[in-house]
């Protein structure tokens, strides 16, 4: 169906190839997925397939691509028949209009299909992809996965050879991933090439025919059906992947994060939460009763299917939301909001809010007062995040892992006592997410009380010393990590789903 | 937002040409109350569409505006007086706003694409408003976020902040939406030009972009408001 020979880019104004001498054959109805570190060019490389590059994105490609059966790339791809269909990795920014029916029939649409035509495939689309219940509703008010769902709707409503997806279970829970790769196994049973570029590879496991390791542009190696199984989670980790089973992820992990060393860090700060009651205007209850306390030293995980409240939770803790009802409390002293801002630092999910200045070493003092001490502390903390040679670059120019490094530091220059993260390694490879834990591990040593929001099952087995589960609106489970508990039973409900 | 008035069946170009036409009695009128009528119309639309602080703060706000207008004009300084025309502009564009805001909130923005393709308004146009359009509501979930990053940081964005360090807030709110507004256009473009937005063939529609009958009975109500309007206003003169 596709193949690729010689095929080198390189990106218009860089000096590098971001891709090298690919030469790959992906045969039809397939199902292929593309893996590596981050900056490995493998976004590239599905970019090439669906024909964003050379023409959108602008450079130099060497090589012979033929799709369908045909030489092609660029404008080609696109311009009269629809080959590919895409989905990216946010939906936020691929919806074009703001109704999903609108949505799913756009594609048809620039094509040319007939009215009738449009009417008839999106009720076939909707009706298989279970989406029915979503039919012209407002595009800003689903979840993330739902808009990913019609995202893949619209996509495969066009009926196109091949579907390219990149990064498709970023911003979505275990269970909707989960039920993103039974989606996929079903589109490749209907004849669907499909072709994956992703950091996540345990839900593809069942359905992937080859695994493609890309680094720095060239095809390490590739991974058969049969071979997928026997790779072990130490050669994965090897290669900087993240693991092919859940149930890996629960390893025992070492033992500096087990509750049972806390007793020896300092906990002079205490965190009381009691009560707390929230809502969105006239929205549903997001928080009823939410009650727990927190000593310094202790890493909290907080899971929970998404929607239920968890970002909410964590931006009235910050200060930046009062709550209905409840109280929050330092150490005995209740702090209304302008304290608990002053005594936190909360990291949202995306960098590029949080990026204003003009240079990294701008960035990271920003809102502090300035003096000597600050530019040491400065100085120290980015050499320790291996970031001191980006300190003049500005923070727009940075790849993502090197932003969300940018971040911390900014975070670790504050030195607050509480620390907020939500989602702090979405779509970081294993090194990167390996540097966050160990930051936020250090910074505990140092008493500080850390909450963390996540659905990356490795990350939290590998930092957090306690978990707690909301749902409802409530704390439903709250528990220490210690030798005993594995994180993945206590996960995996009986039936059959995944808690978060 | 205003989801699921979106899909009202009305002709975009029907709405647009009576929005602009109401507004417009606004500023043909020389009496205040006849001149308030448009206002008080779109405040009710506005109300009706749910958006009850938008809709009753700009009444509230032409209300305020009428009453300095007129106590400027009764002032025997001539430059005060000519300040109460100033504030009459005013109102009448805040008139305009209001429609705006109603067009913008119950129109889909492919149903308007395809309406002005319809009349052979050239794509080179045409696509650029729409994205222009898609990015508002965009923009509007940014800049709460960019609030809420800066809130964190300890730089409060806010009226005190503005007046003190405008230069600084300014750039502290516009260089992370300027970062987050190009990505988001990157991603966008991408997004609609693998789903053909640049392709060679006709576009087609799911639903037909027709004048029908509901698109009739709204004219013939809104020349009747305009006609109504004009009488009043030609009988009070």
């Amino acid at each position: 169906m596709i193949t690729f020979k010689d095929v080198s880019f390189k990106a218009a104004g860089c000096e590098d190839y971001i891709l090298r001498n690919i030469n790959l054959k992906i045969q039809e109805g397939s199902c292929v997925v593309f893996t590596g570190k981050s900056g490995c060019g493998k976004t590239t490389l599905t970019r090439c397939i669906n024909g964003l590059i050379p023409d959108v994105y602008p450079g130099e490609m060497s090589g012979e691509m033929i799709i369908n059966g045909t030489p092609a790339r660029g404008a080609l791809l696109w311009n009269f028949e629809p080959i590919c269909g895409s989905v990216f990795q946010d939906p936020r920014s691929q919806f074009f209009t703001t109704n999903t029916t609108s949505e799913v029939a756009f594609a048809m649409e620039n094509y040319g299909v007939c009215t009738h035509e449009i009417n008839r495939r999106i009720d076939e689309v909707m009706t298989r992809m279970d989406i029915d219940n979503l039919r012209g509703r407002s595009v800003f008010k689903l979840s993330s996965g739902e808009k990913q769902k019609v995202a893949l709707a619209s996509a495969v409503a066009l009926k196109p050879k091949v579907l390219v997806l990149d990064e498709p279970s970023s911003n979505l829970d275990i269970q909707s991933t989960l039920a993103l790769g039974g989606m996929i196994k079903r589109l490749k049973a209907e004849g669907y090439t499909i072709i994956v570029s992703e950091h996540r590879l345990y839900y593809l496991r069942d359905v992937a025919d080859k695994i493609i390791y890309i680094d720095k542009g060239k095809i390490e190696w590739e991974a058969a059906r049969e071979e997928i199984s026997k790779l072990t989670p130490a050669r994965l980790a090897a290669h900087g992947l993240r693991s092919l089973k859940l149930k890996d992820f629960a390893r025992k992990g070492s033992a500096d994060n087990r509750a049972d060393n806390r007793a020896n860090l300092p906990s002079e700060v205490r965190l009381d939460v009691s009560g707390v009651a929230f809502k969105y205007g006239r929205g549903a209850q997001l928080l009823k009763n939410i009650t727990f306390s927190a000593l310094g030293g202790e890493i909290i995980g907080i899971i929970g299917a998404n929607g239920k409240g968890k970002t909410t939770l964590l931006r009235v803790l910050s200060g930046l939301m009062e709550p209905q009802a409840g109280s929050i409390s330092m150490n005995g002293v209740p702090l209304p909001a302008k304290k608990r801002i002053k005594a936190s630092y909360f990291v949202m999910q995306d960098a590029d809010y949080q990026l204003y200045a003009e240079s990294v070493s701008e960035e990271v003092t920003l809102g502090c007062p300035h003096s000597e001490l600050l530019e040491r502390k400065r100085d120290t903390i980015l050499s320790n995040m291996g970031i001191k040679m980006l300190e003049s670059r500005h923070p727009g120019s940075l790849s993502g892992g090197q932003k969300q490094r940018v971040v911390i530091a900014a975070m670790l220059v504050k030195d607050v006592a509480v620390l907020l993260l939500d989602e702090p390694t979405s779509g970081l490879d294993y090194e990167s997410m390996k540097m966050v834990s160990g930051i936020l591990k250090l910074q505990s040593q140092q008493g500080k009380i850390i909450c963390i929001i996540s659905h990356d099952y490795e990350f939290l087995n590998e930092t957090c010393t306690r978990i707690l589960h909301l749902d409802n609106g409530e704390v439903v489970k709250d528990f220490n990590m210690s030798e005993d508990n594995c994180l993945h039973s206590i996960l995996f409900q009986e039936e059959g789903r995944y808690v978060c | 937002m205003y989801a699921d008035i979106r899909n009202t069946e009305y002709h975009p170009l029907v709405k647009f040409i009576l929005i602009v036409v109401i507004s417009g009695t606004a500023f043909t009128t020389t009496s205040y109350a006849v001149s308030l009528i448009p206002c008080v119309i779109f405040a009710l639309l506005l109300c009706f569409m749910k958006n009850y602080r938008l809709g009753m703060g700009m009444l509230a706000a032409s209300l305020l505006l009428c009453a300095a207008q007129a106590l400027a004009e009764s002032s025997p300084n001539e430059y005060v007086a000519t300040l109460g025309q100033v504030l009459e502009a005013f109102r009448k564009i805040l008139t305009m706003v209001m429609g705006a805001v109603i067009f913008y909130g119950t129109t889909e923005t492919t149903d308007l694409i395809k309406a002005l393709e319809r009349i052979r308004i050239p794509r080179c146009v045409v696509v650029p408003l729409a994205v222009t359009l898609r990015f508002i509501p965009t923009i509007q979930s940014e800049f709460s976020a960019i609030r809420d990053a800066m809130n964190i940081r300890g730089i409060p964005i806010g009226a005190k902040g503005f007046l003190t360090h405008p230069l600084k807030q300014t750039e502290y709110m516009l260089v992370p939406l300027l970062m987050r507004s190009a990505r988001i256009a990157d991603e966008l473009s991408a997004s609609c030009i693998t789903r053909g937005i640049n392709s060679a063939r006709a576009k087609t529609s799911y639903k037909s972009i027709t004048v029908s009958a509901r698109d009739y009975m709204l004219i013939a109500a809104g020349a009747a408001v305009c006609a109504a309007i004009v009488i009043i206003d030609s009988a009070l003169r």
